[in-house]
């Protein structure tokens, strides 16, 4: 993720004033290759997730969607089904740990340093960061 | 009788790659860039035989077996390695991973690196609205259709960390007017 301004997905969760659950739309950029469309995608799922359930610190939310998508391609990195397509996922890993953006990169790391091996608790920390704003 | 040998009398360099001092009796002058200086670097009878690296786009040598011979920089595990020249002057990067993938010569004209491609708008191919490089050029998701395998595999996965965590739920939801939150993702 290098934040130099493009983007690759977008979520747009709608909220309803008479009640009822949110929406979300998600869109992710085409022509790109499977990984990086997953990639994407997690992210995106991450941020409708977190925008239904209305948690998190906004400065820490990028990071940890980057997070989640990281937990995603170590799963690929571990399990993908051929040696390219765990060696793409590792370059994609490689990527995100070199980001020097501070929403996907900086932050990202906070994250990623902070729940080391407890990604199953990550929503609940989350949370706790408290004020989506 | 002296024994001694004025080893100055031999005229020596250094190899560019292992920096062993070499005489330049036995040295070969490899060329390396096709411009600018200098226009040759010396390498020993050792690492003259190992596999070089060069720029991708104006193909100066920038590594000989594991030694650096000029400073580079690295994208996508070696498919673009560009010289510390060249490497500011790429204007077009890949939109999927930001890997270098054309530059603009002193023509304006924009010269893809190997490997690379365009996406242009229907009807007309000059008029490029994304840039992929060489390894995301290679079987991209170009629609929907393409994407399902990929949506499901991702899906899948995500529903398992959300059970894992002990928070997997499923809804449906509608509606037609509201508050809408873009959360747009730069990268």
């Amino acid at each position: 993720m290098t934040g130099d301004g493009q983007e690759l997905g977008h979520c747009l969760t709608t909220t309803y004033s008479g009640g009822g659950p949110p929406t979300h739309r998600v869109r992710v950029l085409f022509y790109m290759r499977p990984i990086s469309f997953q990639q994407t995608l997690v992210h995106e799922l991450t941020h409708a997730l977190i925008n239904e359930r209305g948690i998190g610190r906004k400065q820490l939310i990028g990071g940890f969607c980057n997070y989640v998508a990281y937990l995603f391609l170590r799963h690929v990195s571990d399990t993908g089904s051929t040696a390219a397509e765990q060696a793409e996922a590792r370059r994609a890993i490689d990527r995100m740990q070199a980001n020097d953006n501070v929403t996907y990169g900086v932050n990202f790391r906070t994250v990623r340093d902070t729940l080391a091996d407890r990604p199953n608790d990550a929503l609940t920390w989350l949370a706790s960061t408290s004020e989506l704003v | 009788m002296c024994a001694h040998v004025n080893e100055d009398r031999f005229p020596r360099t250094h190899c560019r790659s292992c920096a062993k001092t070499v005489e330049i009796a036995g040295t070969v002058f490899v060329r390396y860039t096709p411009f600018g200086e200098p226009s040759n670097i010396a390498l020993c009878q050792t690492c003259v035989v190992l596999p070089r690296v060069s720029c991708t786009k104006c193909q100066r040598i920038l590594r000989v077996g594991d030694g650096n011979v000029a400073v580079s920089s690295n994208y996508a595990d070696g498919a673009v390695i560009l010289c510390e020249t060249c490497n500011p002057t790429i204007a077009h990067r890949c939109r999927a991973c930001s890997t270098p993938a054309a530059h603009t010569n002193a023509n304006g004209d924009v010269v893809p690196l190997p490997g690379a491609s365009f996406i242009h708008q229907a009807g007309d191919e000059n008029a490029i609205v994304g840039w992929r490089c060489s390894i995301c050029t290679i079987d991209p998701l170009r629609n929907t259709g393409e994407a399902q395998d990929a949506y499901n595999a991702a899906v899948v996965w995500m529903t398992n960390w959300l059970r894992g965590a002990g928070l997997a739920t499923r809804r449906t939801a509608s509606g037609s007017c509201g508050r809408s939150t873009a959360t747009p993702h730069s990268q």
